[in-house]
């Protein structure tokens, strides 16, 4: 797989909204469920949420044009 | 099926039977689906004249029409059963992740019926449904449970209810995510009489769309209006403190502390400092949910997560409390135990006034001496939610103080249908909150009536502009202004009553800081697009006039007529603040002092806009024909 993007989180800025994981499960699934998303926020914990990519992520950055608090960027990587 | 999951799922907890029914999805599109469906499903499946707390009553959760997808702001739950505070068949809101997951799981309702024998929480997860055994989590405070059923099915949303509820505490509600409140008016005391600890859902399925392209044409453009708004981060910054002003103005008490205080040790600056994180919910761009940390030396470090931070200082100036670390400690045992402090603070405040009348004394309370402080109201919340004492009374509301301690406490009591007001035209004006509370099926609630009129000093032209982006026709935006007060209330209200109708029957969140980027065609054009039913605007209107009416007839066929839209006499009178400075109730552009006539006027101008009979203040055969409810015309005609 071929790996686009670098994606880079900034889980202070991320309030858990999930908008960039309804946007991948509709781009990459066909469907909306976050769960089915290859982005994952995990806000079990109160005070923080904590962002990840699942391996099948290739960074097309989809969840990053989504995102409305910031909390990812693209790096590009080096051809 | 497109936008819906396309199934309604059935719990009996008496006979633990588990059933499920496709989705008619004509019914769909004629009640929009979510908070309309709802109520059109408990319609049919209440008893007529049960029991809050009999089995039979029946709890119908359900999404909205569009929950689940990344319509931005689109997560309400709805839940409709008969509340014991008040005998209506009334409505929750709530938020968070339970509508989003109910859907994934493949159903758009959930309705749960019977009782338990022992305590149990249900466990939905796609397909596989179980009755669970609970009595390890009874007893136990919402917060702990939520996490521990967390642990138990990772990643799900989860409904609980806390000490209150499991009392059968008629102020009790539940919690969904620990966050966002469900359930004033008793809904916890419901649950709590089927023994209903928790619901738990997990859902793998997805929700499709009917028309992809249409759909992310309008999610963009609407996306793009959230991003654009100057006040934005203002907005994600200050969560509902944005409206301080306002807040300050209506809903917080200045009767007891005046407002450089209230600001100095509730306001903006101090929210500022607390915050360490807002709360989104599903799909949401002006996040205005968050956690709270606030340390000092009596408690330690407190973490709060809370649906508004106003709920603290509205609670707390309450009480003349003058410290956030006390306000923010109380606020927090309320969501623990599941017990509403919306209404438990006016509720307390009507127990003080007994109390400072003699008409309650320190032998009733055990010795305690009650005031407007701390260590009185953490007492009154503790004796309450466990039913001790002069709390087993309490804990049924207004109703059954009234019927103990005899008829001299009704004047004390500031209610509408046994559920307390909570917004005095006297702070702020006569405006659609402040009116909607009369005419309000459940009994008072902020919702139904929200509209800019809490906002002072806006000119006609904003208000006509605001009806006509909210779907009401030029007839109806003629009648509205043609008003000596410069609009008239009772009908601007049923207009605003319709747009909240169509964003809950939607999911869309309607507070201010979401409801401001929709219309009514932004609405049709989001619905068709998801759902492949086709919708105007001016059919989603109709669509709304007719779950309004259902809101009503329910409550007709339990016995609620006009005579139950009462009009408090507090409002005739003027209201004293901290500041020496007295309060009248006015109209909008404080033209004029209203008294009981005005109101009254009102009251009929609402009925007639609705298609209502004055005189009874029930929809007319007429009315339920033209909007397709012919059967319930024989129910009408028996009250």
């Amino acid at each position: 797989m071929k790996i686009k993007n670098k994606i880079v989180t900034n889980n202070i800025n991320c309030v858990g909204c999930l908008t960039c994981a309804l946007h991948c499960s509709l781009t990459k699934q066909g469907i909306f469920n976050p769960m089915k998303a290859y982005i994952r926020i995990d806000s079990s914990a109160y005070i923080l949420n904590i962002i990840s990519f699942a391996e099948d992520c290739d960074g097309c950055g989809i969840c990053v044009n989504f995102c409305p608090y910031n909390a990812l960027a693209i790096e590009k990587l080096k051809k | 099926m497109f936008g819906f999951a396309g199934k309604i799922l059935f719990v009996d907890l008496t006979t633990k039977s588990i059933r499920t029914e496709p989705l008619d999805i004509e019914q769909q599109k004629k009640y929009l689906g979510g908070f309309g469906a709802c109520y059109k499903l408990a319609y049919e499946l209440a008893k007529p004249g049960t029991d809050a707390m009999a089995p039979d009553n029946p709890i119908v959760f359900s999404a909205g029409a569009l929950a689940g997808t990344n319509v931005p702001g689109a997560i309400k739950t709805s839940a409709v059963t008969k509340l014991p505070l008040t005998g209506t068949f009334g409505w929750s809101h709530g938020s968070m992740g339970f509508a989003a997951m109910l859907k994934y799981s493949g159903y758009d309702h959930l309705v749960v019926t019977g009782r338990s024998d022992k305590p149990v929480y249900i466990e939905i997860v796609n397909d596989d449904i179980r009755i669970r055994k609970a009595d390890y989590l009874w007893g136990r405070n919402i917060l702990e449970v939520t996490k521990e059923l967390q642990k138990e099915t990772e990643r799900s949303s989860v409904l609980c209810i806390g000490r209150a509820g499991e009392n059968l505490v008629k102020l009790a509600l539940g919690m969904i995510d620990s966050v966002s409140t469900l359930g004033q008016g008793g809904l916890g005391a419901v649950m709590g009489s089927k023994k209903l600890k928790a619901i738990v859902i997990y859902g793998t399925k997805g929700i499709k769309i009917s028309d992809k392209k249409r759909f992310s044409n309008a999610i963009n453009s609407l996306k793009k209006r959230y991003m654009e708004f100057k006040h934005r981060d203002s907005i994600v910054q200050l969560g509902m403190m944005a409206g301080y002003k306002m807040l300050l103005q209506g809903y917080f008490s200045t009767k007891h502390m005046d407002s450089q205080e209230i600001t100095e040790i509730y306001g903006v600056e101090q929210y500022k400092k607390t915050k360490i994180k807002g709360i989104g919910c599903p799909g949401c761009l002006v996040a205005d949910k968050e956690v709270l940390k606030i340390k000092d030396e009596k408690f330690g470090k407190q973490v709060i997560p809370t649906t508004a931070y106003m709920e603290i200082p509205a609670f707390g100036t309450e009480f003349a409390i003058k410290s956030l670390p006390e306000a923010g400690y109380l606020f927090d045992l309320c969501n623990k135990h599941g017990i509403s402090s919306q209404t438990l603070g006016g509720f307390l405040s009507f127990i003080i006034e007994l109390y400072e009348h003699k008409i309650l004394s320190r032998d009733d309370f055990d010795g305690l001496d009650i005031k407007r402080d701390f260590a009185t109201i953490e007492s009154l919340i503790k004796i309450i939610v466990n039913r001790v004492g002069i709390g087993d009374c309490l804990a049924d509301g207004w109703q059954a103080v009234i019927n103990r301690f005899g008829k001299e406490c009704e004047k004390y009591a500031y209610t509408i249908k046994g559920s307390n007001v909570l917004w005095d035209p006297r702070l702020g004006t006569m405006g659609t909150m402040e009116f909607a509370q009369i005419v309000s099926p459940k009994g008072p609630y902020s919702a139904f009536g929200g509209s800019p009129t809490t906002v002072p000093n806006l000119d006609i032209d904003f208000f006509k502009r605001h009806c006509s982006r909210v779907g009401a026709s030029d007839e109806q935006i003629k009648r509205i202004f043609d008003s000596a007060l410069g609009f008239n209330v009772g009908r601007i209200a049923a207009c605003f009553e319709n747009w909240v109708t169509i964003l809950s029957s939607l999911g869309i969140c309607n507070r201010s800081a979401n409801d401001r980027y929709y219309s009514a065609s932004i609405c049709a054009e989001l619905y068709s697009a998801a759902t492949g039913l086709e919708i105007t605007p001016s059919e989603m209107v109709k669509a709304a006039d007719r779950i309004w009416a259902v809101t009503r007839a329910i409550n007709v066929r339990e016995g609620f007529t006009k005579k139950d839209d009462t009009i408090p006499q507090q409002w005739f009178k003027p209201m004293k603040t901290f500041d020496g400075k007295e309060h009248v109730t006015r109209d909008y552009f404080k033209n004029k002092i209203l008294d009981r006539k005005d109101l009254s006027r009102m009251l009929d101008d609402y009925y007639i806009e609705r298609g209502w009979d004055i005189n009874e203040g029930i929809p007319t055969k007429e009315r339920l024909g033209e909007l397709g409810l012919e059967e319930m015309i024989p129910d009408m005609s028996k009250s």
